[in-house]
């Protein structure tokens, strides 16, 4: 019994990790791939679309009040970082240690943000992410293209990060006992309660979720689908948190950029 | 005081104290929907009958998120009369009045729009004073479905 | 760093801004609309109420509307009504007062040379 259960688990990973390669060969899969904007009601969707009744939006006019006068200094021009958007998250190397840790765009904000000033800020807090929805709003219409590190240890370290997003991606955890690929992969266009359940890909974050009546970014979200199963959830900037965006950001390959957008 | 120790005084005793807790509980009734700000309890909204004419309300039917909820209107007034002012009421929320407008002296016609919270499935009100101090009105029901999955981010 | 405008106001004119025209106005203001009743990470304190109470709208000095605003407004909210621009143009303002004594103010030119 226990031997057929390990096989049922090397099964469904070597599945995942198929499904993974497959993308990265970019296999001709997009046409089926939808963002989570096709799974929003008209109202929403209307929402999203409308200039002046967007709420993502005034996050987006901070966030260009903010760099241009304080990145612009370093950063003359915030469409040559468009690209980061769509290609994080990256891995880097610690500064304290030999090994390395994923680094997404919140992240690389706040780390900007506290070498220039002597603050410490939050990465839910509302000048990252204002700094995030901007970046993030000059990155439409870019394809997503996550790229893999040249060195041989850090493609190494980047190996182990993206095997264990796709362990977690696949694995039951919470009181629920569901994983990630049961309802993203398996139930998608299926309505839970009110809600139709979207495949789950990253192409338009941060998001301005209606539940959270403010801006939020991949970790937060994440850490939300950990409490949507009743799993304990993860601390902000987990280690976890980034392996399963790096995995997420790869299964979204090809996929067109959306800038920030609206979620129930 | 020995009257109500004896057995015709116990029957007055409970008759007293029936009385006394249904006169109490009344007050109690009264005061609590004062506080609930006095005219927009779902009762009192049902009987004033307010004329609908020239009231019309825009709310999608079913709703999917009661954070946020599209919500428009358009008010004519009568032939000869103004808007003074307009309120927009959800009674089944903690605090029912949502917004009060208090208009210029001169709108006849009034077009508006906003997003407004809904704490359960409820009809919302509109509701004009004009200058005259003729009130119309009109009510739009909603129905709020409840987010699948609970979110402690 | 310097600091971030915590209270953003983006002001929308759809229509064709001329004199004597009838023009849609869009306000969207950025302000967290906390109604006191929601409960904080910790699961017991409530989060603080922080709502606007007042906003005034108006064109040149002429008060359009004022409103007395509650809790059941949605967060970050959103001013949507009709204006007749007036012979002489101007400038639509919107000025809010909450309930924390922050008070913000915005405005835009009725007829711009792009609407």
């Amino acid at each position: 019994m226990h031997c057929i259960n390990r096989l049922t688990q090397v099964g469904v990973f070597v599945i995942a990790w198929l499904a993974v390669l497959g993308h990265a060969q970019n296999t001709p899969n997009s046409h089926v791939r939808q963002s989570g904007s096709a799974f929003l009601s008209s109202d929403l969707l209307n929402l999203q679309n409308d200039e002046f009744t967007n709420p993502a939006l005034l996050w987006v006019d901070r966030g260009e009040a903010l760099w241009f006068n304080n990145c612009s200094q370093c950063h003359p021009k915030a469409l040559a970082l468009a690209g980061a958007v769509v290609a994080y998250p990256v891995w880097r190397k610690s500064l304290d240690r030999a090994s390395g840790q994923l680094v997404n765009l919140e992240d690389q904000i706040t780390s900007c943000i506290s070498r220039n000033t002597r603050t410490q800020p939050n990465i839910e807090s509302n000048e990252v992410l204002s700094l995030s929805a901007y970046l993030s709003s000059l990155a439409k219409g870019l394809k997503v293209q996550v790229t893999q590190p040249s060195e041989t240890f850090a493609k190494q370290e980047w190996q182990a990060f993206l095997d264990r997003g796709a362990y977690l991606y696949t694995t039951r955890i919470g009181r629920m006992n569901l994983s990630c690929t049961q309802c993203h992969d398996g139930k998608v266009g299926i309505a839970l309660r009110a809600e139709l359940i979207s495949p789950g890909f990253l192409t338009g974050f941060p998001i301005y979720r209606q539940s959270w009546q403010t801006l939020g970014s991949t970790d937060r979200r994440l850490r939300a689908c950990y409490s949507g199963v009743q799993a304990r959830i993860p601390t902000p900037a987990h280690t976890d948190l980034r392996s399963l965006e790096l995995f997420l950001k790869i299964r979204s390959e090809g996929m067109t950029w959306e800038g920030p957008s609206i979620r129930r | 005081m020995k009257y109500f120790a004896s057995k015709k005084g116990m029957v007055k005793r409970r008759f007293l104290k029936w009385s006394i807790g249904a006169f109490s509980m009344t007050w109690a009734g009264v005061l609590i929907a004062q506080n609930k700000n006095e005219a927009y309890s779902e009762l009192a909204l049902k009987s004033f009958k307010f004329n609908p004419e020239g009231v019309e309300l825009d709310l999608p039917s079913l709703v999917e998120t009661g954070n946020s909820i599209p919500f428009r209107f358009a008010i004519k007034a009568p032939p000869r009369q103004k808007i003074q002012s307009v309120d927009m009421v959800a009674p089944e929320n903690p605090n029912p009045l949502l917004m009060r407008l208090k208009m210029s002296s001169q709108t006849e016609h009034l077009r508006f729009a906003t997003r407004i919270r809904l704490a359960t499935s409820q009809d919302v009100w509109v509701i004009a004073t004009l200058d005259n101090g003729q009130k119309i009105g009109k009510s739009i029901p909603a129905v709020i479905t409840l987010s699948a999955c609970f979110d402690a981010s | 760093m310097a600091t971030i405008n915590p209270f953003p106001i983006r002001i929308g004119i759809i229509g064709e801004s001329a004199p004597g025209k009838e023009v849609e106005v869009r306000i969207l203001i950025g302000h967290p609309m906390e109604t006191g009743f929601r409960i904080g990470i910790n699961g017991m304190d409530k989060i603080p109420k922080n709502i606007i109470e007042k906003m005034v709208v108006k064109i040149n000095q002429d008060i359009l509307f004022m409103a007395d605003v509650g809790t059941g407004i949605a967060a970050n909210p959103l001013l949507q009504f009709f204006v007749t621009i007036p012979a002489t143009g101007g400038v639509i303002s919107v000025e809010w007062f909450d309930d924390q004594g922050v008070s913000r103010k915005a405005e835009k030119e009725l007829i711009s040379p792009r609407s």
